[in-house]
């Protein structure tokens, strides 16, 4: 009878983990498979209805339901294929500039956006320059990825891991770029020199050659026309601008407003949709809303509350506080085996199950003064590793898909080949930025 | 580089049409020279002469934007004539830039004496029938309404994204109008008065290249004595003798059906070819001509543009 109540303990953890292969795997929408596993542990009575109702974190759900909607009101006004073009036209076709404007520009975006919509809206053009001039375009597209996975680790909407992190560890927007600003931009500059060096055939310049020169204004041309062919609505874009910046602007001064992020994120939200009620039709906008997204969120939160009731965490806490007692050690195992468990699993699910974990590693430590660094070890190593696999985010699974439907076939093997080095080199960066950290 | 130049012009005359292609290829242009970084004239001509030869290669071969490289071609060498050989590249340059701005001009300029010229046909009260994509042939539309003559519209449906722009087209004007499917066009061939299409190109064989489906059309309303018009400006004669009998690249691909698990093979084709004794008015910027004229206007500027491409070879 006492080995089966032992026994129990691991029962909300091996649902987890079978929900994490399921969804691994692909079995189902991975929402289904999340309340799935949400309903058994309340069937087998390891959580009651009333907690697994207060363990949904509705904080965080609100708060990327909002900027889900903002995003994509933005998408309809055009604004950001109109930014496309305008960036297009700057590099009057210099494959070089291409390369860096893009870059730079798939990394900002993250931050600022969801990655997907990010790729959504920068691959396709760089697909088709890329393709038009004759050169193989799997080099940008997997750098774009990388670098929408990067830029995503900058900011606390950047990315979804980051969205939870800063919700149960009540990090403000401006903790975490300023705290996240020089390994995440160290990374990115690093990526994008080492893909300049690596690629240089490619992306060498081509205005001695007006014959490549022509062809790269055709195309450039061309893009302008379609993208801009579009009807846009200039009022629409500036209400889309002005609304995305005051949101911005406004987490930037959440302390300030004494206002949580994601109210001026709801209100954003709110007020972008009343203003573009006549070129915009909410309803349309709902259906785009990543409902599964968020009931998959509502389901993780359950099991891990689940497994948390059960004392296993607190556990796991215990075990990594007593690897070592050098602090820069625990730091470097959180770092490092988030990424590698992020690697291999989904990275959100992952976090989920690790908050209470650094929350038990914090009250394990109480005397050190550097105990926030825990959260971006966490969040670096989720998101850093989460790149190094094609299973690892959202981003590199829709680039792939988008990379497929123009032609360019790109497999698990070659996207682990380029971005699993690359992953260990960003990871590597902000081993050096946690040492640094913690030694000045 | 042939091919892919064909790629893409073939995917940008697809989307907006022969006229605008040429346009957006000069405006490319002027773009390409004022970033590159050539520095001798020599470079920029000999580079410009591989351009004329892929554009003289690639399959199809778009007269418009030939005949523009060929004005260009020959304005370079007026400019190497008068100067000596003592030119300053950058004075060059903006020479040329500034030609291809007078050809970007006069392209619109060609537009507006096609629709003055278009003026002289009796719309009123009339049913029109259009069925290509031809932005000559909304000007002349947009251009009657605005004249004041007031006429109805069927249009032939044909490609979806092509039709959509004609109704577009048509709504944005006020212009009435109903669609037909192509294939059902016989059943109201009475209510018809006249016939507007355009053409991608007028070749040495005398025949018009011209969207899939028109061929059959004219056939039908020329058969009914139904008068048809056609609406090209006279840069986009192709002045050169057609190699191939068939301008036309069509390829064959395996569909599937929708519901049932059954393969077949299909075909398709990029163009039609129409005679020009089909044809009775061709609207152009230079006048309005019957089959006989046209002929002889084509080749007065055949003549005249193998005499340039014969100053080129021996320069």
């Amino acid at each position: 009878m006492e080995l089966l109540q032992a026994f129990s303990v691991f029962v909300p953890m091996i649902i987890f983990g079978a929900a994490l292969i399921l969804i691994a795997f692909e079995f189902v929408d991975k929402a289904l498979i999340a309340l799935g596993g949400a309903l058994t542990v309340i069937f087998l009575r390891f959580i009651t209805p009333e907690e697994a109702l207060l363990a949904v974190d509705f904080e965080t759900i609100i708060l990327l339901m909002s900027m889900m909607i903002l995003v994509e009101i933005s998408r309809d006004s055009g604004l950001f294929s109109w930014l496309n073009v305008k960036l297009v036209s700057i590099t009057k076709g210099n494959p070089l500039v291409i390369a860096i404007i893009f870059s730079l520009l798939t990394a900002l975006f993250s931050a600022f956006l969801d990655n997907v919509s990010t790729i959504i809206i920068v691959v396709p053009i760089t697909i088709e320059l890329f393709k038009g001039l004759g050169r193989d375009p799997k080099p940008i597209i997997l750098q774009e990825i990388l670098m929408s996975n990067m830029g995503g680790a900058l900011t606390l909407i950047g990315d979804p891991t980051n969205i939870i992190i800063g919700g149960e560890a009540n990090l403000t927007f401006n903790d975490f770029i300023a705290n996240l600003y020089f390994p995440v931009g160290g990374a990115i500059l690093t990526l994008l020199a080492i893909f300049i060096v690596v690629r240089w055939q490619q992306l060498k310049p081509i205005d001695k050659n007006l014959k490549t020169l022509f062809l790269s204004t055709i195309l450039i041309r061309k893009l302008r026309y379609e993208f801009l062919n579009i009807e846009v609505s200039k009022k629409f874009i500036i209400k889309s601008i002005a609304i995305l910046l005051i949101t911005l602007v406004a987490f930037a001064f959440q302390i300030e407003l004494h206002l949580p992020i994601y109210v001026l994120a709801l209100a954003g939200a709110l007020a972008l949709s009343i203003l573009s009620v006549r070129q915009t039709k909410l309803h349309n906008i709902l259906q785009r809303v990543e409902w599964t997204t968020l009931l998959f969120f509502g389901g993780l939160f359950i099991m891990v509350a689940a497994i948390e009731k059960t004392g296993l965490l607190e556990q796991i806490s215990l075990l990594i506080t007593s690897i070592s007692n050098d602090f820069t050690v625990i730091l470097l195992v959180v770092l490092w085996a988030s990424a590698f468990v992020s690697m291999m699993l989904d990275n959100i699910a992952f976090v989920t199950v690790m908050i209470p974990v650094i929350l038990g590693i914090q009250e394990n430590l109480p005397n050190e003064p550097n105990l926030q660094m825990l959260w971006w070890a966490l969040a670096l190593g989720a998101v850093m590793g989460g790149s190094g696999s094609l299973i690892g985010s959202s981003a590199n699974i829709v680039g792939v898909d988008l990379a497929k439907k123009h032609g360019v076939n790109i497999g698990f093997i070659e996207h682990f080949k380029y971005a699993f080095p690359l992953a260990i080199l960003a990871l590597g960066i902000s081993s050096a930025w946690i040492l640094y950290r913690l030694t000045f | 580089m042939i091919d892919r130049f064909g790629t893409v012009l073939k995917e940008i005359e697809g989307d907006i049409g022969t006229k605008d292609l040429n346009l957006l290829i000069l405006n490319a242009l002027i773009d390409a020279l004022k970033s590159c970084k050539i520095k001798t004239v020599e470079t920029l001509k000999e580079q410009m002469e591989e351009i004329i030869h892929i554009f003289n290669s690639t399959e199809p071969k778009y007269a418009i934007i030939l005949y523009d490289l060929y004005n260009i071609a020959g304005e370079m060498q007026k400019i190497c004539g008068k100067d000596g050989h003592k030119h300053d590249f950058s004075a060059y340059r903006q020479k040329i830039i500034a030609f291809i701005n007078k050809l970007i001009r006069k392209a619109y300029k060609d537009k507006v004496h096609l629709t003055q010229f278009a003026e002289r046909i009796k719309a009123n009260k009339k049913t029109i029938l259009i069925h290509d994509h031809s932005h000559t042939v909304q000007d002349v539309l947009r251009h009657l309404k605005r004249k004041g003559q007031k006429f109805r519209v069927i249009v032939a449906e044909q490609d979806p994204e092509k039709t959509f722009h004609n109704i577009e087209m048509l709504t944005r004007n006020k212009i009435p109008f109903q669609t037909v499917p192509a294939h059902m066009l016989s059943n109201i061939e009475d209510d018809i008065d006249m016939c507007f299409f355009g053409a991608v190109t007028f070749k040495s064989t005398f025949d018009f290249v011209v969207d899939t489906g028109t061929n059959a059309i004219i056939s039908e309303f020329h058969l009914q004595k139904k008068p048809i018009y056609f609406f090209i400006t006279t840069n986009k004669f192709a002045l050169w003798k057609a190699r191939k009998k068939k301008a036309v690249i069509g390829h064959i691909y395996t569909k599937q059906h929708p519901f049932k698990k059954i393969q077949f093979e299909r075909y398709k084709f990029s163009h039609d070819r129409v005679p020009l004794s089909a044809i009775d008015f061709t609207v152009t910027d230079e006048g309005i001509f019957n089959a006989y004229e046209l002929k002889k206007l084509y080749q007065e500027k055949a003549a005249r543009q193998a005499d340039i491409v014969k100053k080129m070879r021996r320069i």
